[in-house]
């Protein structure tokens, strides 16, 4: 998988249960809890799919195939939401 | 008379305390033969219970995680030994000492699941930290607990880093020995820690900034407040005197000679006061009675990278040097806990044995201080530095509690008065 980014238009806060995801162009509010905010937060600090494949397993107690397919599908889903880009 | 009554004194005053009863008063010597009528009835309420030993099952506040004792920096007084490579705690074991801790906070009916970060340096073991934080947060969000992090740190990262640390963490206890040639001298690395206390200021976490303080910055510390609160704004700004090592002999670096500090301590905090910074000296909070003043005793659990609990921080060998097992049990990557009983009451009865304190004032603030560094069985009974900075910080907080600032003023501008204070080897009202 290649690398990802947060598209430009998207900002996001951190708060106790995930992370919020506000559209800067349009003012949708998207809310993450986890996995996914954990996802968020390590892709958007650069960590590729692997890697956050491999912490997702002890963070959320999956196997290494279905974090993996987790990882992959979750990042899929944000670029056609267009959170992502790249 | 109240059998736990103590007096220390000040000129040609004494400074009566009573610290089960949260009674202070600034008496002359007749009075202190005979307690004026209104003291006399403060000391005869029921006092509190003396603090004693936990007891019942193991209750810890929080969960301590050493994800690593390795770390990139080699501080001068640092005695851990540590290099940059080490080992690393395993990802599973880190997320099996979460649960435990998400386990325990639920059952117990707390509203928060508290998770504590110590090293080495933290982030010279990154996945597991990264690790750590989101299944806090995750398990926390299942059983409806708040997730409360905290991280002992010394800033030396890159800015994506700072930024998640500022992001995710509630408190960040950040170390900072104050200007450039200080901090450089001492740690290394002054503009990358700087740059990390910018970002961290600028985020929501609680920053505390840990202060060491030695010989050489010892005259800086009211100066080094205004900088810091100036530039950084900290929400508190802890001291702690400098704990000889063999790397800071070697280095020619000494701890701070304890009446100068406690002097400058004073100014320090003023000044810290005046810009809304909390000063913190952990050993003299006098707020409630204590037996401890630090994880020992207190049923924490610290899990090491290698899956030993531990109640202390410290390596396993300064406690064994000083013929103390500090060790509570292990913990596996598959959550298997092993917590054995006599080992968490022997570690609990500890801290009630400090011979050197029975006569001491401050013996439930203070509580002895470090048990491996300081109050560790067989320990001098004489008063060492930090009993004497200890002594005189404590009394000039209860002085400046009943609005004697100008007398702590005076006190700690006279050796001589200080000395005379600090160094009385009992404190005891009536003793003979």
């Amino acid at each position: 998988m290649s690398e990802y980014r947060a598209a430009e238009q998207i900002r996001w806060a951190v708060e106790a249960a995930g992370v919020v995801l506000i559209n800067g162009a349009t003012g949708a509010a998207t809310s993450l809890s986890y996995p996914e905010a954990a996802i968020w937060d390590l892709i958007t600090r650069g960590d590729s799919s692997e890697k956050i494949a491999a912490k997702l397993c002890a963070i959320a107690g999956l196997e290494p195939v279905a974090a993996r397919k987790f990882v992959l599908d979750t990042v899929e889903a944000w670029r056609k939401a267009g959170f992502l880009r790249g | 008379m109240p059998s736990l009554v103590f007096a220390v004194p000040i000129f040609d005053k004494w400074l009566v305390y009573a610290p089960l009863q949260r009674v202070a008063a600034l008496v002359n010597h007749a009075a202190l033969a005979e307690f004026p009528e209104e003291l006399r009835a403060a000391l005869d309420e029921s006092p509190e219970a003396e603090p004693r030993p936990r007891s019942g099952p193991v209750s810890p506040q929080f969960l301590g995680l050493v994800p690593t004792r390795a770390c990139n920096l080699s501080c001068v007084y640092c005695g851990f030994g540590a290099t940059p490579c080490g080992e690393q705690m395993d990802l599973r074991l880190a997320a099996a000492g979460v649960d435990w801790m998400a386990d325990y906070s639920a059952r117990a009916g707390r509203r928060t699941l508290d998770v504590h970060f110590f090293g080495g340096e933290p982030f010279s073991a990154p996945d597991v930290v990264d690790v750590a934080v989101h299944r806090t947060r995750a398990v926390a969000a299942e059983r409806g607990l708040l997730p409360r992090l905290e991280v002992a740190t010394n800033g030396v990262y890159p800015e994506p880093r700072a930024r998640f640390v500022g992001d995710y963490f509630d408190a960040v206890v950040l170390s900072f020995d104050g200007f450039r040639a200080v901090h450089d001298r001492h740690r290394g690395c002054f503009d990358q820690v700087a740059a990390t206390a910018r970002v961290l200021a600028a985020s929501p976490t609680e920053l505390c900034f840990r202060m060491c303080v030695a010989e050489d910055n010892v005259e800086q510390l009211a100066e080094t407040v205004d900088w810091f609160s100036e530039e950084f704004r900290p929400y508190s700004i802890d001291f702690e005197t400098l704990q000889p090592t063999p790397e800071s002999e070697r280095a020619g670096l000494r701890p701070p000679d304890p009446y100068r500090f406690a002097a400058h301590f004073l100014s320090a905090r003023r000044a810290a006061c005046e810009r809304g910074v909390e000063p913190v000296y952990a050993a003299a909070v006098t707020e409630e009675p204590r037996l401890t003043f630090c994880p020992v005793g207190n049923d924490t659990l610290i899990l090491n990278p290698d899956g030993r609990l531990s109640a202390c921080y410290l390596l396993e060998r300064d406690w064994q040097a000083r013929g103390l097992d500090l060790n509570l049990g292990r913990l596996g990557t598959d959550g298997g806990m092993e917590l054995p009983g006599e080992d968490i009451e022997r570690v609990r009865q500890l801290v009630a044995d400090k011979p050197r304190c029975q006569n001491c004032f401050c013996r439930w603030s203070c509580a002895g201080g470090c048990h491996v560094n300081h109050s560790y069985p067989g320990c001098s009974l004489t008063y060492d530095d930090f009993c004497i900075q200890t002594r005189l910080i404590t009394a000039c907080s209860l002085l400046e509690g009943l609005g004697f600032a100008s007398l702590a003023d005076d006190l700690v501008a006279d050796r001589a008065e200080m000395q005379r204070l600090a160094l009385r080897p009992s404190d005891k009202v009536g003793a003979p």
